[in-house]
């Protein structure tokens, strides 16, 4: 903005600064003016490079923004000494993030100290919560992230393996398809990996999570693969099945209930009626099909249709009345209160 | 407040295309609410009909009538509805309101008798193949002996923003536009009467008629004058800045006659002060009514998803830069997602017009709102923990292929990420407070890492949906809390350095148009190398310009910064009765001055403000 705006811009805004002020709207104002100061004074402390890291780490710690220009750029000179110690490099980092982009000796010191394992792991905690944030704005994964799949530390792992995968990086995702089609070449932990899967765009890890849900024998893996796998048409057999298996635990159970809600929403009722029918299911397992039933059929063009009550509602009507649980005729009565079927 | 044209009114319309009927609803077959007292031995008379029958020309705009269902908003409530004064009633029951704007009878009786005037309530709702929208509310009561209001007095009617409907009988701080009259007085005759809240209530503020732009309504009672021949006399009413509305109908206005000596209780009209607030301050019954409103958008109505595949994206997960463009990274981010949260706000208060969108103050710990009853548990897994009674608890995105829940572990649990404080995002914007700079500032210090660090942490977290990317974080509901604190900082920070002009160069900075920047202003963006695009001065960023999708724009020159995305799926934008911004197609000036509080006439604004601030203060 040049200077003639600037002024132009001072002599337009005199009138709206001439209002009279409620005191909440001062002192909010005087506090605002205050704070500036303080944080102006931190950053001196932390500037002073005579005080004890510890010290100048404790000054900044609490504020996250600076406000003026010029200690910027002392916090960038910071940032780039070498002879600083790695907490106070990080700190300073921590406190430059949006200006990381324009910078291209900043941007370089992120990717260096984020991608090399060598790096003090302060200097590549900082790296990594910064370009967490640029990552979060700009959209795209950029190929640096690729040297971070084999990162020894496995957050450093799990970022990369996200990042990329959320934008479709088809190398991430066949590497993690292969460590789940094979352990022995694992990135990260399966359940893990099925997580971040789920996170891809194309879903071509169905196929290997569905292998991974009829073969391991891990509890947290299984429960992580029937969850993911619900949208996969091919696995609903397997999904339908556990769902009813007395045998099964509850859990995965319900998990795959709510996979069958996941991929096939419409149908729910034909999925929760036969295990309501079947007079054994834990009451925890009726209650949430019933929630998922509500969801579909408390909906206006489904209850104005309708002329008669279905199998389905009289026998949510028999558990309002007789069941034992107390939570599973609560949501029960809920049904019928929400659906109101034509008893 | 540009009025109401009746039949032209385009709201949230039940069905894509159609108009909102506007519905009156009447206790004992009256407009004056003295009456508006049931029993739980017979039935009282109720009636209904739709207001805007005909549109231009004298066509009925809805011809067949249109089908609505009576009931208690809340599945549970202690009014019956029947046909006759005789029967026990049902707890609700379908109807067809006439398509000529004739009323449709039927009869209302209480289960239960009710401590508090105005606490009963008869909600009407569409009753079609499409969408429900709540259409109506009238507070009544079912007292337990004598109605507080005895028969025989002189009538008189309220009507809040100037309509006998009962939606737009909802305040912010800004004031409404309402008015009064006797109904049964005699020709050449007056009578003084005074506009109070109800005894046991402080939610309201009256101002009269002569009420200036750019100020509201601050008077905790109001003398008037009203004339015997039924004209009707001019107030503004808005909400009591220290006593925000817990519930719908909680704020009673109670009209009452001063003239001659004797006092007399005339009429009581209720309405609600709706306020987004600290969403870890509600109370349990306001953080279900929340959550109920999105299930039905999310799960029931599959509505929600429109907003997960516009953010950043076209298609399925996938990012799209042009998409992105039209809400980030530029001047526009502030106003395109004011927009956005509003919309939403609009859709849930469709399915029940209490819920205001309330805001995750993310720089304070919100143990509240990080439960199993609300927004989610962090688990041992990838997936928050809901309890089964919780309506999101299989929270559903029909299409995107992801699993029922919500992916999210936050690092710090119930408490908050490492963010700027409240204090520090109002200084952004230095030295002298202009957008140009604190847009920037707060997207990149304050709303950034706000999504970023809510999502992974230095144990290895497998990502959150909100931290994910721009093109996911909408999948989780947390989103919206989160955007709606962003606007509630931004509007403070309007409010603080008095940059809410929306014609001023600091209050926005790309003042014009992308055709025509004001003098001074700089051009749209050059596309260098035929790649980059600098800083984001695009179709969309200036302050005349409309904005995607709601214009419904796409496509474009490529790599022009006119190219929108090719699809625009949330349009039009949903207006309401309460006033006519931001239009169907709003522009960005048009989300700016938010709570008019720079109007020319008083104004309900875009009607809604926050718990910690009054703009007019």
């Amino acid at each position: 903005m040049n200077m003639r705006m600037i002024v132009v811009s001072l002599l337009l805004t005199l009138p709206a600064m001439l209002h009279a002020q409620s005191p909440s709207k001062e002192a909010l104002g005087r506090e605002v003016d205050e704070y500036r100061q303080t944080v102006h004074a931190a950053a001196v402390t932390f500037l002073n490079r005579q005080l004890p890291a510890a010290e100048r780490i404790r000054a900044i710690e609490p504020h996250k923004v600076l406000y003026d220009e010029q200690q910027v750029e002392q916090f960038k000179s910071v940032v780039q000494d070498a002879r600083e110690p790695a907490e106070v490099r990080a700190a300073a980092l921590d406190r430059l993030v949006r200006h990381v982009p324009g910078d291209p000796r900043l941007n370089q010191l992120v990717v260096q100290w984020l991608t090399d394992p060598r790096e003090p792991l302060p200097l590549r905690r900082a790296a990594l919560r910064a370009t967490g944030i640029l990552q979060f704005s700009s959209g795209r994964a950029p190929e640096f992230l690729q040297k971070l799949l084999d990162d020894p530390l496995p957050q450093f792992r799990v970022f990369a393996f996200t990042r990329l995968i959320i934008h479709g990086d088809p190398r991430a995702q066949e590497k993690l398809i292969r460590g789940l089609e094979d352990p022995g070449q694992e990135s990260v932990p399966a359940p893990t990996a099925i997580a971040i899967l789920s996170m891809a765009p194309k879903k071509e890890f169905y196929p290997a999570v569905f292998k991974v849900l009829r073969q391991t024998h891990d509890d947290a893996t299984r429960l992580e693969a029937i969850r993911a796998i619900g949208p996969y048409a091919e696995a609903r057999p397997t999904l339908i099945a556990i769902s009813r298996d007395a045998n099964e635990n509850e859990s995965f159970r319900e998990t795959a209930l709510g996979a069958l809600y996941a991929g096939d929403r419409d149908n729910i009722v034909s999925y929760v009626e036969p295990i309501l029918a079947s007079g054994n299911a834990p009451p925890g397992l009726q209650a949430a099909g019933i929630q998922m039933t509500i969801d579909i059929r408390q909906a206006m063009a489904f209850r104005i249709r309708r002329k008669r009550a279905d199998s389905y509602d009289r026998l949510v009507a028999r558990l309002a009345r007789e069941a034992g649980d107390p939570d599973l005729r609560g949501v029960a009565r809920q049904y019928l209160d929400s659906v109101r079927p034509p008893l | 407040m540009v009025p109401l044209l009746l039949g032209r009114c385009a709201t949230l319309a039940p069905c894509p295309g159609e108009l909102l009927p506007v519905v009156e609803i009447q206790v004992n077959n009256s407009a004056s609410s003295h009456d508006d007292y049931g029993k739980t031995i017979s039935g009282t008379p109720l009636r209904a009909r739709i207001t805007n029958p005909l549109g231009p020309g004298g066509v009925q705009n809805f011809p067949g009538g249109v089908g609505v269902e009576v009931r208690n908003p809340a599945p549970t409530g202690s009014l019956r509805f029947a046909n006759t004064a005789f029967e026990a009633g049902a707890l609700a029951m379908f109807r067809t309101l006439p398509a000529d704007g004739g009323w449709n009878n039927f009869f209302v009786r209480g289960t239960a008798t009710n401590t508090v005037d105005k606490s009963a309530i008869v909600e009407l709702v569409t009753a079609n193949t499409c969408d429900e929208v709540v259409l109506a509310r009238k507070a009544m009561m079912i007292p337990p002996d004598e109605p507080p209001i005895t028969g025989g007095n002189p009538l008189v009617e309220v009507e809040i923003n100037n309509t006998p409907a009962t939606l737009d009988d909802y305040v912010a701080w800004s004031p409404m536009r309402s008015r009064v009259r006797w109904s049964n007085g005699a020709p050449n005759t007056v009578m003084t009467v005074s506009l109070r809240n109800m005894p046991g209530t402080d939610h309201l503020r009256f101002a009269g008629s002569a009420l200036a732009g750019g100020a509201t309504a601050t008077e905790t009672t109001l003398s008037l004058t009203l004339n015997g021949n039924g004209t009707w006399t001019t107030f503004h009413v808005a909400g009591n800045f220290s006593s925000p509305s817990a519930m719908d109908k909680d704020a009673v206005l109670e009209v009452r006659q001063v003239n001659p000596a004797n006092v007399v209780l005339l009429s009581r009209e209720g309405l609600m002060v709706r306020i987004r607030k600290n969403a870890n301050t509600l109370s349990a019954a306001e953080r279900d009514r929340y959550l109920q409103a999105l299930k039905k958008a999310g799960m029931t109505y599959v509505e929600y998803i429109d907003f997960v595949r516009t953010h950043s994206r076209m298609s399925m997960g996938v990012y799209d830069d042009l998409a992105h463009r039209q809400a980030h990274a530029g001047s526009g981010f502030l106003p395109w997602h004011r927009a956005f949260v509003l919309h939403l706000e609009r859709v849930l208060q469709a399915a029940d017009p209490s819920v205001a969108l309330h805001y995750w103050k993310f720089d304070s710990n919100a143990p509240n709102v990080f439960t199993q009853q609300f927004m989610g548990a962090n688990s041992a897994g990838p997936f928050v923990l809901l309890a089964l009674s919780n309506p999101i608890k299989f929270w559903l995105l029909p299409g995107e292929g992801v699993p029922v829940g919500i992916q999210r572990r936050t690092p710090y649990g119930t408490g908050h990420p490492d963010l700027p404080t409240d204090v520090a995002t109002l200084a952004m914007g230095t030295p002298i407070f202009q957008y140009l700079f604190f847009r920037e500032e707060m997207e990149g210090e304050t709303h950034n890492p706000a999504h970023a660090l809510s999502g992974f942490d230095d144990d290895g977290n497998a990502g959150s949906w909100i931290a994910g990317s721009p093109a996911l974080a909408t999948r989780d509901p947390l989103f919206f809390f989160l955007h709606s604190n962003v606007d509630r900082l931004w509007a403070k920070w309007q409010w603080l350095h008095n940059r809410s002009l929306p014609t001023h160069v600091f209050t926005y900075d790309l003042q014009g148009s992308h055709d025509a920047p004001a003098p001074g202003v700089p051009s749209p963006d050059y596309v260098e190398g035929g790649i980059f695009i600098l800083v984001n001065r695009t179709l969309g960023q200036y302050a005349d310009d409309t904005m995607w999708p709601w214009d419904n724009v796409t496509g474009g020159v490529f790599m022009s910064t006119a190219q929108r995305p090719d699809i625009a799926i949330l349009k039009p934008f949903p207006i309401v009765l309460t006033g006519s911004l931001p239009l169907l197609k709003p522009t960005v000036r048009s989300m700016i001055d938010y709570a008019a509080t720079n109007a020319a006439q008083p104004s309900v604004g875009l009607d809604f403000g926050y718990d910690d601030f009054n703009p007019f203060q």
